[in-house]
Order: structure tokens, then C-alpha cells, then sequence
């Protein structure tokens, strides 16, 4: 537990720039009695006045162990035996009348009207002991700030490790969501080329099995010239036909030449109707490859950009990660300024041996 | 853009019906001609059978055909007016089948334009449905 009056919060950080000796408007961190003093607060121990024991109108200081020899007294105390001003020849008288209590005068502590002289050495330091506890304070300080210190890296070391957690959760999460993305990518890919492929199927289908238009016409054949009622004429007349016979052979021959080019049409006709027909059923198979190729091109994009955004989103978890990471760098840093500057503030008090100094 | 079949089928309802459409006027058309072809045959053949004995009598007139008399002239006459039948006949029986023939392709070419039309939409449609598809794979 931190000394009372003392905290590691209450105090400022120093505001000065480094390299800048103004102390006066920045704060003073060394010296703890200047009054812009913002270093560690060390406890200042009020003295504490001692009460005078008062026995027969004198003042007398409480005095433990050995009770050294009275020096120069006056009045009747100046008479006692031994009553030397040197404080050897006073323990020497003192041996040598046989006192078992050397140097104290029993009548003088206890009744003698005259105070004792202003010589006598007592124990301590003469401020009630305000020293010492300051310098216990600033030992204590010490520990403690030292102690803080040495624990600093394992305050720090939580921060971190969260940090790192928070890294390995997120990361993980980016990976489950480029997971997630994949499949779904996936799942897309399977119902795109499932549809496109049965399009293209169903239409190949229909086109193998649709209809040609010309395949059903029928040639163009000589026509049969009837028995027309010339001919029937004719021959109920006894009239001779050759002529007729003749000249209805010479429509056939001009029959002919009209059929075989409509009959050269229709081969024409046929033969295009055929082409338009491989060359659908050729286009049915481009199409569908080039759509299963298109399909696959942007599925592989697709993953790309699932890629790129899982890289995009890693990193920045890494800068945040890293900007957290360095805020707690400069926690801890400053917080152990912060310790070190108390310590030093410690230091200052003089109440600790300055560990700097050589030879020390 | 999502594949739409409603605007597909739309499209070849129009191509069946204006192919139903035109088809059936050039059908009637045909028709029209086929009778009126018969009816072209039937009055020739009417025509020459009433030419006939009228032929026949004129050279009868001048001794040149009658009972018991056949002239080489007169069978000449008649074998050249046979003839001449015989191809104005062949011609117009001719000129019906072209015309028969004519409607024929017309019809043909008709339903191959309607499924020329309906392939044409059935690639679209399909094409639609592998855009739509890549459409749907490229979303994120």
C-alpha cells in the first residue's frame, strides 16, 4: 500500500519540452520546495513538539540507555562531585566516586532548583524524529515505486495479450467471413452454370429437333399432260396426232427447263436452310462454352476480390492492432517516466544515497 | 440484369402469330389462284372443243372433210390446231403449277423465317439466361 500522501496519480506529467530548461511555467520536477513543483509528493512530517516532563520546576528530556555524565552545572549543581565541563573527566570523576549511575546527579534531576546546563547530548536528531520518519517515508517510497516499476512490464504484459486476442479473434473472423463469401461464391457459381448449361442444352434440343422448312417440298416433276379434248378429239375423228404428240412433248421440254430451275431453287434453298441450321447448332456449342469459360473467368474474380478484401480487412486489423500496441507502448513508457521521475523526485529529498554517484 | 422469360415468350407469340398471320392470307391466296387456274384450264378446253366442229364443217364446206372423205389437208389442219392447243394448254397448266409452286415457297419461306425468328429467340434466351448467370456470379 502507497504511502499516505503519496500517489502515482497525483501528480502532473511534465509538460516541458525536452531540452528546455524554463522550469518556471513548465513545472519543476526536481526540486520538491519550489513552488511549481510537480514531481512525486513526499510526505513531509510535521515536528512534533515533545511535551517537557515536568518533576520539581525542571525540564528534562526523556533519556534511555546509558545516562551519559552531567556537564557544567551551576548553582548547587556545580558543587557536585565531579561537576567537570569535559565530558571525560566527568565519566573519570564519576568512576572514581564510586556512582552507580555516573554523571546524574539524583538531587539535580530531582528537585534541585537550578536547571541543568544546556550542554547535555541526548539522542536523535533534534527534531522530534520528523527526519528519520521522512527518511523511512522515502525508503518506503522507494520500495514501493521499485516495485512498481519491476511489475510494470506484467500490468502492460494484460494489455498486450488482450490485444493479441482481439488480433487472433478478428483474424479469424475476417477468415470465416472469406469462408462464408467462397461458399456463397460457390453456391452461385453451381446455380449459374447449372441454369446457363440447361439453356443451352434446351436450346440445342430444340434446334436439333426443330423442322426444316424446305425438307418436305417436293421436287418439281414434268406434268402430265392430261388428255386434253384435242386429243380426245382428235382421236374420235380419226385425226392423226403426231403433230400433237409433238408439240406436247415440246411443252415438256420447256416444262423441264422451268422445273429444273425451280428444282435447282429449291436444292439452293435447302442447302441454306441446312447451313443456317449447322451453324446454329455450331453457335449453340461457342456460346455455351464461351459461357461456362465467362462464368468460371468471373468466378475466379470473384475469389480474387474476396482475397483482396480479406487482405484489405487483415491489414487494417494489423494497423489497428499496431496503433493499439503502440498506445500501450506509450502507456507504459510514460508510466514508468512516471516512476522514475518519482524515484528521482525521492532521490532529490536526500534522504536516499544518490545512486549515481561514484564511489558511492 | 435478371433474365426475364415473360419478355421471351412475348416475343415468339408475335413471331407464331405473324407467321400464322401471313401464312394464312398466302394460303388463301394459293387457293384463289388453284381455282382460278381450274377455272382458266376448264374454259381453254371449253374454248377448243367449241372450235373444234366449227373446224371441221369449214373444211367439210369445200369438200376437203366429211363422210366418207378425210383429206390430207384437212387432217394437216387439224393436227397444227392440236399442236397449238396442246402447248397453249401445257402453258397454262404450266403457269398454274409455278404459280402453285410460287405460294408453295412463299409458305416455306414463311416458316422458315418464323423459325429462323424462334431459334433466334431461343439463343437470345438462352444467351440471357448465361448473362443473367454471370450477372449473378459477379455479385458480392
Amino acid at each position: 500500500m502507497a504511502p499516505k500522501g503519496f500517489s502515482q496519480y497525483n501528480r502532473r506529467i511534465p509538460t516541458r519540452r525536452l531540452g528546455s530548461t524554463d522550469t518556471g511555467t513548465q513545472g519543476n520536477y526536481l526540486n520538491p520546495t519550489a513552488p511549481n513543483y510537480i514531481g512525486p509528493v513526499v510526505p513531509q512530517v510535521a515536528p512534533t513538539t515533545v511535551a517537557p516532563t515536568t518533576q520539581y520546576g525542571r525540564t528534562a528530556f526523556s533519556l534511555t540507555g546509558t545516562t551519559p555524565p552531567v556537564l557544567g552545572g551551576r548553582g548547587n549543581y556545580a558543587n557536585a562531585p565531579g561537576a567537570v565541563d569535559d565530558i571525560n573527566a566527568a565519566w573519570a570523576a564519576a568512576a572514581a566516586g564510586g556512582l552507580s549511575r555516573p554523571g546524574l546527579d539524583p538531587n539535580a534531576i530531582a528537585g534541585d532548583e537550578d536547571p541543568p546546563g544546556n550542554k547535555i547530548d541526548i539522542g536523535g536528531d533534534g527534531d522530534g524524529g520528523a527526519s528519520a520518519r521522512a527518511k523511512a517515508g522515502a525508503f518506503a517510497q522507494k520500495g514501493y515505486l521499485d516495485s512498481l516499476l519491476a511489475g510494470s512490464s506484467g500490468r502492460y504484459k494484460t494489455l498486450r495479450d488482450a490485444l493479441a486476442g482481439q488480433q487472433t479473434s478478428l483474424n479469424a473472423q475476417q477468415e470465416t467471413l472469406a469462408t462464408q463469401a467462397r461458399d456463397a461464391l460457390a453456391a452461385r457459381y453451381t446455380t449459374a452454370t447449372t441454369d446457363t448449361t440447361a439453356a443451352y442444352n434446351d436450346l440445342l434440343a430444340r434446334l436439333t429437333a426443330q423442322p426444316r422448312a424446305f425438307a418436305d417440298v417436293p421436287a418439281a416433276t414434268a406434268p402430265t399432260l392430261s388428255e386434253d379434248a384435242v386429243s380426245r378429239y382428235a382421236q374420235a375423228i380419226g385425226a392423226p396426232t403426231q403433230a400433237i404428240g409433238e408439240a406436247a412433248v415440246q411443252a415438256a421440254t420447256e416444262s423441264a427447263g422451268t422445273q429444273d430451275n425451280y428444282n435447282r431453287l429449291l436444292g439452293i434453298l435447302k442447302a441454306n436452310e441446312e447451313s443456317q441450321r449447322e451453324s446454329r447448332l455450331a453457335g449453340v456449342g461457342m456460346g455455351s462454352t464461351s459461357a461456362a469459360a465467362q462464368l468460371l473467368a468471373s468466378k475466379g474474380l470473384g475469389i480474387d476480390r474476396i482475397d483482396a478484401q480479406k487482405q484489405v480487412a487483415l491489414g487494417q486489423i494489423l494497423a489497428a492492432i499496431q496503433q493499439g500496441q503502440f498506445g500501450i507502448d506509450q502507456s507504459e513508457l510514460g508510466y514508468r517516466q512516471s516512476l522514475e521521475a518519482a524515484l528521482a523526485g525521492i532521490y532529490g529529498t536526500g534522504y536516499l544515497p544518490n545512486p549515481f554517484s561514484r564511489g558511492r | 440484369m435478371a433474365y426475364n422469360p415473360a419478355a421471351f415468350n412475348r416475343r415468339q407469340r408475335g413471331i407464331s402469330g405473324s407467321y400464322a398471320s401471313q401464312s394464312g392470307v398466302n394460303e388463301y391466296a394459293r387457293f384463289l389462284a388453284q381455282t382460278r387456274g381450274s377455272r382458266n384450264l376448264g374454259d381453254f378446253d371449253r374454248q377448243v372443243e367449241q372450235q373444234l366442229p366449227s373446224i371441221a364443217r369449214s373444211y367439210g364446206k369445200r369438200g376437203l372433210y366429211g363422210a366418207g372423205v378425210k383429206s390430207g389437208i384437212f387432217n394437216k389442219a387439224l393436227g397444227l390446231f392440236g399442236a397449238e392447243a396442246t402447248r397453249r394448254r401445257a402453258r397454262i397448266e404450266e403457269d398454274n403449277f409455278e404459280e402453285q409452286r410460287g405460294y408453295k415457297l412463299t409458305e416455306k419461306n414463311l416458316y422458315q423465317d418464323y423459325l429462323d425468328r424462334t431459334s433466334d429467340n431461343d439463343e437470345e434466351r438462352a444467351e440471357a439466361i448465361a448473362t443473367a448467370s454471370t450477372n449473378l456470379l459477379a455479385l458480392q
